[in-house]
C-alpha cells in the first residue's frame, strides 16, 4: 500500500491546527487537504475523492458527528478518524457507531495521527480490494 | 452554620420561662381569683352570722323587758290599790311570782312615796319619796317605764320597770335581776377578744363589756351613731354587728376579731397556696424536662443536618467542578495540540537545516524537546481533568472485590518493595458480588494504593480489607503515615489540592476516586486511625442487578 496514493482531508475549525497539519502532511508525501466547516467537508467530498476524514468532533455549526453521517450516506467506503479535545467515552462510541475507524484524543503528535490514518487507509484498501475481487467472482460467474 | 453549646443553653433558657411563665399566670390568676372569693364568702358568712345573733338577742330582750312590763300591768289589773297598799297582800303576791326576774316589788303613790315594798332593801328604800326622781316623772307621763342601769338609794347596779295606774293615781315598780338580764348578752362573747354588750345613748354600759369601766372609751364612740336595723362595720380587724333597740335607747353591740371569723377561710387559703406550690414545682419541672428533651432534639437534629449540608454540599462542590474541570481541559487540549504540533514542524525544519550554518541548532532542539516535554505534562493533566466528565453507564458488571484488589496490588509491588513497604490483605472470603465498573474501582484502589505509599514514604505498611454487610461492601485502605492533619481533612477531596511537592502530585488522585465512588452510587470516607495513619473507607452498594440510569 503506498502512502502517496492516500488522499486525506482534514476538517477542523481551528486554523492554526489545520495549516499545520496539512502543511506537514505535504511535507511527509501525504497528498492533503484541509476545510474549517462541516459543509465545506461536505462540498469537496462531492467533487473530489478522499480516502480518510479526519474530523474535529466539535465545531460550530455542523458538528464531526452530524459531518460524519453525511459523509457514511456520500461515500460509505470513506475512513474517518474522529479527533476530540474531549475524551468523552460517549461521542467517541456515536462515532465508532456512526462508521468511524477510530477516536483520537487531543494533543496528539502528528506520526500517531498519521499512523491511524494509514491502519484507517489499509483498512480501506482492504475494504475495496475485497469489493474488486468479488466484482470479478461477479463477472467471471456471469455467463457470456 | 455551626451552633455552640452556648446557643443551645440560651434556647434552653428562653423556652423554659416562655413556657413557664404561660403555665404560671393562668395558675396564679384563678388562683388569686379563688382566694379573694372565699375571703369574702368567709367574711360575707361570718357578718350574717353575727347579724342573725344580732338580730335574734335583740328580739329576746325586747321579749324580755317587754314581759316584765307586762307582769306589772297583770298586776294591776288583777289588784286594786287598796289591796296592794296591804303589805302583806304584795308580800303574798311577790312570793307567788318569784323566783323570777324581780328582785323586788314597791307601790308608790302619785305623789312619788313608797307605800309598801317587798325585797332585800326595805330599810334604804321604804320612806324614799321619788317625786324628783326623772323616772318618776316619765313613768306619770308615759304610763310606763325602763330604766337604764343605775345604782339608785341602794348603791347597787340595777334597773327598774315601772307602771302607772291609767288615772297615775299609783305606781308599780320593780327591780329587775340584773345577773338575770347580763347573761342574755354574756353567751354572745366569742373567741379571746370577742365582745358583746348593751350601752346606752350616751355610752353607759348597760352590761358588762371587756372594754372595761363603765362606758364606751373613745376609739368605740362611732358606734353610737345612729342607725336603722343591723349595722355592720370593720374597724381595726374587728368586726362590730350593732341595733338599737328598747324604742333607740339601747344598742346591743357584738364584737368578734375579724381574723377569727378568716380561720376558715385561712386553714382554705393555706391549702389553696399549697396546691399552688405543687402545681407550680410540677409546672416547672416538666418545663425544664419537656424543653431540655426538645432542645436535645433540635440539637440532634441540627447536627445532623450540618452533616448532611456539608456532604451535599462536597456533592455539589464536585459537580460542578467537575463540569468546569471537563470545560476546562477540553479548552485546553487544542492549544496543546497546536503547541506540540508548532515543536514537531521546528524540530523537523532543523533536521534539513545545515548544522554549520546555524550556530545554535543544539539550543534550537532541546528547546523545542523541551516544548513538547511540558506539553506533554500539560496533557496528562487535562486527560485526568477529562475523568470527571466520564459516564460509565455501559460499563458495569459484576465484580468481587477481592479479585480487584489482588489485580491491582502488582501495580505497586516493586515500588513498595523499594520503600520497604508491605501490603497486607485482610479479606472476607464470601465477600458478595457488586454490579460496578472494575476499570474506574481499580483506578481508585490504585490512586489510595499510591496516596499511601507517598504518605509513608519510606518503612511501613498498607492495610486493605474487605468486608461486607446487608447493604455495602466496605473496603478500606490503611496506611501506617503520620496521618490526616484536622485542617487539611476538609480539602483533602478538592481537586487541586495537594499536599505533595510541586510536580509530584496533580491534586486529582482523591478528587477523582470522590467522583468515581459517587457516580458508583457509593461513597469514600476519610479518617486518621486511632493508632495512627490515615484510613480511607470505600461503601459500595450490594446491587445485584445493573439498573438503568
Amino acid at each position: 500500500m503506498e502512502l502517496k496514493d492516500m488522499r486525506v482531508l482534514v476538517v477542523d475549525d481551528e486554523k492554526d491546527f489545520l495549516e499545520m497539519t496539512v502543511k506537514r502532511m505535504k511535507k511527509k508525501n501525504i497528498e492533503c487537504d484541509g476545510v474549517t466547516s462541516g459543509y465545506d467537508a461536505i462540498e469537496k467530498i462531492k467533487k473530489e475523492n478522499f480516502d480518510v476524514v479526519l474530523l474535529d468532533v466539535k465545531m460550530p455549526g455542523m458538528d464531526g458527528v452530524e459531518t460524519l453521517k453525511e459523509i457514511k450516506r456520500l461515500k460509505p467506503l470513506v475512513e474517518a478518524i474522529m479527533l476530540t479535545g474531549h475524551a468523552s467515552v460517549e461521542s467517541g462510541i456515536e462515532g465508532m457507531k456512526l462508521g468511524a475507524f477510530d477516536y483520537l484524543m487531543k494533543p496528539m503528535e502528528l506520526d500517531k495521527i498519521i499512523e491511524k490514518i494509514q491502519d484507517a487507509y489499509n483498512k480501506k484498501a482492504l475494504h475495496e480490494e475485497k469489493i474488486v475481487q468479488a466484482q470479478i467472482r461477479k463477472d467471471l460467474a456471469r455467463p457470456f | 452554620m455551626q451552633k455552640d453549646k452556648a446557643y443551645y443553653s440560651r434556647l434552653k433558657k428562653k423556652f423554659s420561662y416562655a413556657l413557664i411563665f404561660i403555665a404560671l399566670v393562668p395558675l396564679f390568676l384563678i388562683s388569686w381569683s379563688t382566694s379573694r372569693f372565699y375571703q369574702n364568702t368567709s367574711i360575707q358568712n361570718t357578718t350574717n352570722v353575727l347579724s342573725n345573733a344580732v338580730e335574734n338577742r335583740k328580739q329576746v330582750i325586747t321579749f324580755f323587758l317587754e314581759q316584765q312590763k307586762e307582769r306589772l300591768d297583770e298586776l294591776m289589773r288583777l289588784y286594786s290599790y287598796e289591796q296592794l297598799r296591804d303589805q302583806s297582800v304584795l308580800e303574798r303576791i311577790f312570793s307567788a311570782i318569784s323566783p323570777g326576774s324581780f328582785v323586788d316589788l314597791g307601790l308608790i303613790d302619785a305623789e312619788g312615796k313608797h307605800i309598801s315594798y317587798v325585797g332585800p332593801y326595805r330599810h334604804q328604800l321604804l320612806d324614799k319619796t321619788f317625786e324628783k326622781t326623772p323616772w318618776f316623772h316619765e313613768v306619770m307621763i308615759n304610763g310606763s317605764y325602763t330604766s337604764d342601769i343605775f345604782l339608785g338609794f341602794r348603791n347597787v347596779p340595777h334597773f327598774i320597770v315601772a307602771v302607772a295606774d291609767p288615772l297615775r293615781k299609783w305606781v308599780l315598780r320593780a327591780t329587775i335581776n340584773s345577773e338575770f338580764f347580763y347573761g342574755l348578752v354574756r353567751n354572745l362573747q366569742t373567741g379571746d377578744a370577742g365582745d358583746a354588750f348593751i350601752v346606752n345613748r350616751q355610752g353607759e354600759f348597760q352590761t358588762p363589756s371587756r372594754f372595761g369601766g363603765n362606758s364606751l372609751p373613745i376609739e368605740g364612740r362611732h358606734l353610737l351613731a345612729h342607725h336603722e336595723g343591723t349595722n355592720v362595720r370593720l374597724v381595726d380587724n374587728f368586726i362590730y354587728v350593732s341595733s338599737w333597740l328598747k324604742g333607740g335607747e339601747w344598742l346591743l353591740v357584738i364584737k368578734a376579731e375579724a381574723k377569727g371569723a378568716y380561720s376558715t377561710f385561712q386553714k382554705a387559703r393555706n391549702l389553696h397556696f399549697l396546691a399552688f406550690l405543687i402545681a407550680s414545682l410540677v409546672i416547672i419541672t416538666s418545663s425544664f424536662l419537656i424543653v431540655r428533651y426538645m432542645v436535645d432534639k433540635i440539637e440532634e437534629s441540627d447536627r445532623e443536618k450540618a452533616i448532611f449540608d456539608s456532604q451535599m454540599l462536597q456533592v455539589e462542590k464536585m459537580a460542578s467542578l467537575g463540569i468546569m474541570a471537563a470545560g476546562l481541559a477540553h479548552e485546553v487540549n487544542n492549544p496543546l495540540q497546536l503547541i506540540t504540533d508548532q515543536a514537531d514542524w521546528i524540530r523537523e525544519l532543523l533536521d534539513e537545516e545545515d548544522p554549520a550554518t546555524v550556530r545554535n541548532i543544539d539550543e534550537y532542539r532541546k528547546s523545542a524537546e523541551k516544548i513538547k516535554k511540558h506539553v506533554s505534562r500539560a496533557s496528562s493533566v487535562t486527560h485526568r481533568l477529562l475523568g470527571f466528565s466520564r459516564k460509565m453507564e455501559t460499563q458495569k458488571g459484576a465484580v468481587n472485590v477481592n479479585k480487584l484488589v489482588e489485580e491491582v496490588v502488582p501495580f505497586v509491588t516493586n515500588e513498595a518493595a523499594v520503600n520497604e513497604i508491605t501490603i497486607n490483605q485482610h479479606f472476607q472470603e464470601d465477600i458478595p458480588l457488586i454490579m460496578t465498573d472494575s476499570a474506574q474501582l481499580q483506578q481508585v484502589f490504585l490512586n489510595l494504593l499510591k496516596n499511601s505509599m507517598d504518605a509513608i514514604g519510606k518503612k511501613g505498611a498498607i492495610d486493605i480489607t474487605t468486608r461486607a454487610n446487608n447493604q455495602n461492601v466496605i473496603i478500606t485502605f490503611a496506611d501506617s503515615g503520620p496521618g490526616i492533619k484536622k485542617e487539611v481533612m476538609d480539602k483533602i477531596f478538592d481537586p487541586f489540592f495537594t499536599t505533595k511537592e510541586p510536580g509530584k502530585g496533580t491534586g486529582l488522585g482523591l478528587s477523582i476516586s470522590y467522583h468515581i465512588l459517587q457516580t458508583l452510587g457509593g461513597k469514600i470516607e476519610v479518617g486518621n486511625r486511632k493508632e495512627g495513619g490515615a484510613a480511607f473507607t470505600l461503601t459500595l452498594p450490594i446491587i445485584t442487578k445493573s439498573t438503568p440510569r
